[in-house]
């Protein structure tokens, strides 16, 4: 595990791309969830935050709330982030890489989705044909 | 003074479209010697002349019975009589 | 230099000028040429040398710190300052898209004879074909080697035989006579036309996607300074071929059309072909360019996978975003809206939209942490502060202008 001693986490997390231990892509850290224990303790960090919802309430939190509720009544039901624990992130550098494969990541999930529902059926997508 | 400046800007805009029929005019002229010369085929004068008379169409109202909707009627004319343009169509659009 | 670094360089250039010359930059030195002489030579002269530089620190940033400027400008300034040139691109992106295809399909009906909102559909398809099926390399070299014929410009201006003392006098700023707010909406259309936001972000993208390190920076310096030069100057030749045949007549362009006539007169009927055949492959290069650089924007702000050379199945979302832009864009030119006036107004809507686009530039380019010991120089610095300086200008009397002096 690499991390350096200070973190500054707006200059060196928060919106930084996050990567599997293939370097394969798995999105951007769109939030930071920090663990308040009463008054005396320092707050801690515990999860980072991915997903549309959490850069929506980044940008405006009613119209992230808007959005939520809208999309729940057309049946939308992926819409919550996903939270990743701050103890997966195996290094801390240009890029966070966290200790996953990104095929069982749920960061892909909807990558995955597309890829289902809609690119695999069109011809030509490189997909190899099972023998 | 609102009225000078709204007086002001129809005959700004008239002038502006005097100047469109003017130069389309012209546009057709160099587009008859081109074509004289085998320059450029028929499909382009039939092009060409239809975009004129959509031009023609959408702005006549503004300069009723000036020369300039005369003289690029005319050219409009002239330019759909060539070899292998309807010339009927070509009025008819008139 | 060795060898192989020279072909790369010259591949490079003629890239460059695959992608300078398009619909935009077109229209609008044609439209000058004919209205106003050799008086707006200047502002092409202008949007080139910005670009020139603007390229040349995108593919610096590039090959040091192998991030794109998308990615780049996320991580610097957060998803807050992102938001706004992300969404500034994707309504601009999608009008100069819409105009691009526009220019393929008026090339198509120059060459056919049918108009041009029947080819919409299935030139919109065929760039997605090549964009779902292609790799970066025939993207990149093989419609950009085509976009040579644009030099077709080039030798109708010469045998017109304009005289270069006259040429030479339009790089100084002269005021016309009357038409003024015509000229300046011209000359910010021109600029927009040049310093175009996409041409900078798919450069840098382009560059990683090529790997592009340390060792590439000469041939980069090179690509950009002579290849955006020789496209600056194709777009001089338009404007000059129209001084030669349009103002010497008072003719001054309403319709695209009109533009074909520009080469016809010095160059005769293979003139035309030739100019029909260099319209459609100019516009089909840019339209694939802004077809990915969008992707890319999306893609590398929000941290999904991409790249041309992936299979559709192994980058869904970034697939997507191109597939729902091309068919987006083909929409307005599909229900007939005249290709000239959408291509005015989103080069002028690029102006308003460019100092979102080059305001990162000062940052980044002088944050070690990306560049290392690469950063900009002083003069540098100075260059992007004269168009940050000059595009917020623009921004400001785009739409004014646009009003006043736009058809």
């Amino acid at each position: 595990m690499s991390k350096p001693q200070k973190l500054h986490l707006i200059r060196d997390v928060l919106d930084k791309l996050l990567v599997d231990r293939d370097n394969v892509p798995l999105g951007r850290v769109d939030g930071i969830v920090l663990l308040l224990r009463g008054e005396q303790t320092q707050p801690r960090v515990v999860q980072i935050e991915c997903g549309m919802v959490t850069l929506w309430r980044r940008l405006s939190i009613r119209w992230a709330d808007r959005t939520y509720r809208i999309g729940r009544r057309l049946g939308l039901r992926r819409q919550r982030p996903v939270r990743v624990d701050w103890s997966k992130i195996d290094n801390i550098g240009r890029e966070l890489t966290l200790d996953v494969l990104a095929k069982h990541s749920p960061l892909l999930a909807g990558e995955r989705w597309l890829l289902e529902r809609v690119i695999r059926h069109i011809p030509g997508n490189g997909m190899k044909k099972e023998t | 003074m609102p009225l000078a400046l709204f007086l002001a800007a129809c005959s700004d805009n008239s002038q502006q479209v005097r100047e469109t029929f003017v130069s389309w005019r012209k546009s057709l002229e160099l587009l008859e010697q081109q074509r004289t010369e085998r320059h450029v085929p028929e499909t382009y004068v039939r092009q060409m002349v239809e975009a004129a008379t959509r031009t023609l169409k959408q702005h006549r109202n503004k300069l009723r019975g000036d020369r300039a909707v005369n003289d690029l009627e005319a050219k409009i004319r002239q330019l759909g009589r060539g070899p292998g343009t309807q010339r009927n169509e070509t009025e008819a659009n008139l | 230099m060795k060898p192989k670094q020279i072909f790369e360089v010259a591949l490079g250039v003629v890239t460059s000028v695959g992608g300078f010359l398009e619909v935009g930059s077109i229209a609008t030195a044609a439209q000058a040429g004919a209205m106003f002489g050799f008086q707006l030579v200047w502002a092409v002269v202008l949007g080139t040398l910005c670009l020139i530089f603007l390229i040349e620190m995108s593919g610096r940033l590039a090959a040091i710190s192998h991030h794109p400027l998308p990615a780049a400008v996320r991580e610097r300034f957060g998803f807050h300052y992102f938001a706004m040139p992300l969404l500034a691109e994707t309504v601009i992106d999608l009008l100069v898209l819409a105009s691009e295809i526009g220019g393929v399909c008026l090339g198509l009906q120059l060459l056919t004879g049918v108009r041009f909102f029947y080819w919409a559909v299935p030139v919109a398809f065929i760039i997605w074909l090549l964009l779902w099926r292609g790799t970066f390399s025939i993207i990149e070299y093989g419609v950009s080697i085509l976009g040579l014929t644009t030099v077709v410009f080039i030798v109708a201006a010469a045998k017109a035989h304009p005289g270069f003392h006259n040429i030479g006098a339009g790089f100084l700023p002269t005021l016309p006579g009357d038409h003024k707010a015509q000229y300046w909406f011209l000359a910010v259309s021109i600029i927009g036309a040049t310093i175009s936001p996409y041409l900078v972000n798919f450069y840098s993208s382009g560059a990683v996607e090529d790997k592009w390190s340390e060792k590439d920076l000469v041939p980069n310096r090179l690509t950009a300074g002579i290849g955006m030069s020789f496209g600056g100057t194709i777009s001089i030749a338009v404007l000059v071929a129209a001084v030669m045949v349009f103002h010497s007549r008072a003719i001054s362009i309403d319709t695209y059309e009109q533009i074909a006539m520009e080469v016809t007169a010095p160059l005769g009927i293979w003139g035309y072909r030739i100019f029909g055949i260099a319209l459609i492959i100019a516009c089909f290069g840019a339209a694939l360019e802004l077809s990915l650089d969008i992707a890319y924007v999306y893609a590398q702000g929000f941290g999904w996978r991409w790249s041309e050379d992936l299979q559709p199945i192994e980058a869904s979302r970034f697939t997507l975003v191109y597939t729902i832009f091309i068919f987006a864009g083909c929409l307005p030119i599909m229900f007939g809206i005249d290709p000239l006036k959408l291509t005015l107004f989103s080069m002028a809507a690029t102006a308003l939209i460019l100092p979102l686009i080059v305001f990162p530039f000062l940052i980044i380019m002088n944050d070690k942490r990306y560049l290392r010991n690469h950063t900009n120089s002083v003069f540098a610095n100075a260059v992007v502060c004269f168009v940050i300086l000059l595009a917020a200008a623009m921004a400001i009397v785009a739409i004014p202008l646009e009003i006043l002096g736009g058809h």
